[in-house]
């Protein structure tokens, strides 16, 4: 009985946290400018998250060590430096773009501009960590986050063409704007796929003390749990599609953003997209400062731990307080947040092989794996999609950026 | 009495390893280890792109692609006798020693 | 007296190290061996640190982050453990000493208490 209500609340906090501003963003992005043609890309990047998030968590249950531990072990010093270097410089600008979409929900929420809310969100997500539990975190915010499923409500609610979404499963090439389309396919690929995800869930099954016999639980929390979280990227796209997607525009602000709801479900569509909005971005605010902050700890081998005081665990406490600091700082320079977002998630995407490899030389490594190494289906899967969305990332941003 | 001399063994790690007669015969990759009268001391360096592998645990080779590289096992072996570890930056072989091949 | 390690770069660098009460006291960043003609090298000592680590990539970087330190913590350089007085255990290596009283946490200390218990006032 224990286990069941692991696995439920572990479904149940993977689909809250899952949305975020980039998987927001992004799903808007490909259902307004290309309707249901883009679902595919939703679908291989949800897959191939809940492959990692699965491989993440057998590795710490198995291993008892987290990601960055072994990588700094297998890999040594220099290259922990150089994969630490290039995921801080693309999380952070993830971090930024999530501190922007908090402060842009309580803009719409109260009309005050953007800027005077990074700020009061910096101390807010500083605060919860500095004196919140690994629990609270875990559990708490993404409890709330369940929120989120006022996309589905609004998808179903505004009557989606079931036809052109089952043909929008398949990969096509795009009819308009190719350039445009390729990057915002790898968009919505580096959404889905964010190392920060991964690299902070094998840190909370060490928090959770994780052993062999959590392996069950591993598998239904990240195949379930991340597969319903792949459904509500998909109603933002539903939503986006079928709001946005006959004006063939773009989505030009989060004002844009909140009509997804508001003009299907009305007044009360509008707060709950705020509510949405500001909880997905609160939550992934705090899972990328985490995991940046385990990330460094792990790798240089200080005390750590989320349930620590901060004072017994001062390098790693001021780790992410430094972090959240910056990513208040990117938000100030003025960037778009919405740009900025789609640029971070196509370099994430870009990126991803640098923390995808290593990792996959882990997970068929039997001296921390034992006889639950990876299987052939689950390097391939992996494999391949990293690679692919690399190819396109690198592809694609220059044409993008050309193009605007 | 002869000289003591420290070094940074982790610093001596992809340096180029040279043969009597100049030319390069691989890089440090690994240390093997040995107990001698209760002293821990380097019995082995391991050189070249397979003594990777050898960190690496070979996991690397599980991976899709990798089996797909025509990929030899290829190992030197150089015995603790055979190494001048006089300069750090410019490492060779002793002029008596010879590059096991395995 | 440590256990066996058969390998140095595979058993031993880069190994989390922890203290006699298994708290986290860093990680080997670099080995030291004493080299004499006609003898094999033998090894002495592991290190400690930021500047170990970062030697291993830049010398300026390491000069750096040295100064840096010394300023902070008055740490003179890395910090040394006698190999003789580690143990290694299944892919850590212990030592039998609290990691307060070693310099290892010199910097974890300094942060403690000029930034998070001055901060509580």
């Amino acid at each position: 009985m224990k286990r069941v209500l692991q696995i439920a609340l572990g479904i149940v906090t993977s689909v809250g946290g899952f949305l975020e501003i980039g998987s927001i963003a992004t799903a808007a992005q490909a259902g307004a400018g290309f309707g249901y043609r883009l679902v595919w890309s939703i679908v291989v990047g949800t897959a191939c998250i809940a492959f990692l998030v699965e491989m993440s968590g057998r590795f710490a249950a198995c291993s008892g060590r987290t990601i960055p531990d072994a990588l700094r072990e297998r890999f040594g010093g220099p290259a922990f430096l150089v994969i630490f270097g290039v995921m801080l410089c693309v999380s952070i600008l993830v971090l930024g773009a999530e501190m922007g979409g908090v402060a842009a929900a309580m803009q719409l929420a109260t009309g005050i501009a953007l800027r005077w809310w990074v700020a009061p969100v910096a101390v807010l997500a500083w605060l919860i960590l500095w004196r919140g539990t690994f629990g609270i975190i875990e559990n708490g915010v993404s409890l709330l986050g369940l929120v989120t499923v006022v996309f589905v409500v609004a998808a179903l609610h505004g009557g989606p063409d079931y036809g052109a979404l089952a043909r929008g499963l398949v990969p096509r090439l795009p009819d308009h704007r190719p350039a445009h389309y390729w990057f915002v396919a790898v968009s919505v690929l580096g959404a889905s796929i964010s190392p920060y995800l991964y690299y902070f869930y094998s840190s909370g099954a060490i928090e959770d003390k994780w052993d062999v016999s959590y392996l069950g639980v591993n598998r239904w929390v990240a195949g379930i749990g991340m597969g319903f979280g792949g459904f509500l990227s998909v109603a933002v796209l539903v939503c986006a599609a079928i709001v946005l997607g006959p004006s063939g525009g773009d989505v030009q602000g989060y004002r844009d953003l909140s009509r997804l709801t508001t003009e299907i479900l009305g007044r009360p569509g509008f707060w709950l997209f705020v509510a949405a909005l500001g909880i997905a971005c609160l939550g992934a605010t705090l899972e990328i400062a985490l995991s940046l902050a385990y990330l460094l700890a792990q790798g240089l081998g200080w005390v750590w731990g989320e349930d620590l005081e901060p004072r017994r665990s001062a390098r790693f406490s001021l780790s992410y307080t430094l972090i959240i600091a910056i990513g208040a700082l990117i938000v100030l320079t003025g960037a778009d947040p919405l740009q900025l977002t789609n640029i971070s998630m196509a370099l994430t995407a870009a990126a991803l092989p640098v923390g995808v490899l290593p990792f996959l030389v882990l997970m068929n490594d039997r001296a921390y794996l034992g006889e639950h190494t990876n299987g052939p289906l689950g390097n391939a899967v992996v494999l391949v999609i990293s690679v692919l969305a690399m190819v396109l990332g690198v592809i694609s941003i220059p044409l993008q950026i050309a193009g605007s | 009495m002869s000289e003591e001399r420290e070094i940074h063994l982790e610093r001596l790690l992809g340096r180029r390893v040279h043969d009597n007669q100049g030319r390069v015969i691989g890089r440090i990759e690994e240390f093997r280890l040995a107990v001698v009268n209760g002293e821990t001391i380097i019995a082995e360096f391991h050189l070249g792109p397979d003594a990777l592998w050898e960190r690496l645990g070979g996991a690397a080779l599980h991976l899709p692609f990798f089996r797909a590289l025509p990929v030899r096992p290829r190992r030197k072996q150089i015995a603790w006798r055979h190494m001048d570890l006089s300069d750090p930056s410019y490492l060779c072989l002793t002029p008596d020693a010879d590059a096991d091949e395995r | 007296m440590m256990d066996r390690p058969e390998h140095l770069v595979a058993d031993v660098l880069d190994e989390q190290l922890v203290d006699a009460t298994h708290r986290n006291a860093g990680r080997v960043d670099g080995v030291i061996a004493v080299v004499r003609s006609g003898h094999a090298p033998r090894i002495i000592a592991v290190e400690v640190g930021a500047v170990t680590l970062a030697a291993r990539v830049s010398r300026r970087l390491a000069a750096w982050i040295a100064r840096v330190d010394r300023r902070l913590t008055g740490r003179q350089g890395p910090v040394r453990i006698p190999w003789d007085a580690l143990r290694y255990r299944d892919r850590y290596l212990q030592f039998d000493a609290d990691v307060d009283a070693t310099p290892i946490n010199a910097l974890e200390q300094w942060l403690r208490v000029h930034i998070i218990e001055r901060g509580r006032g």
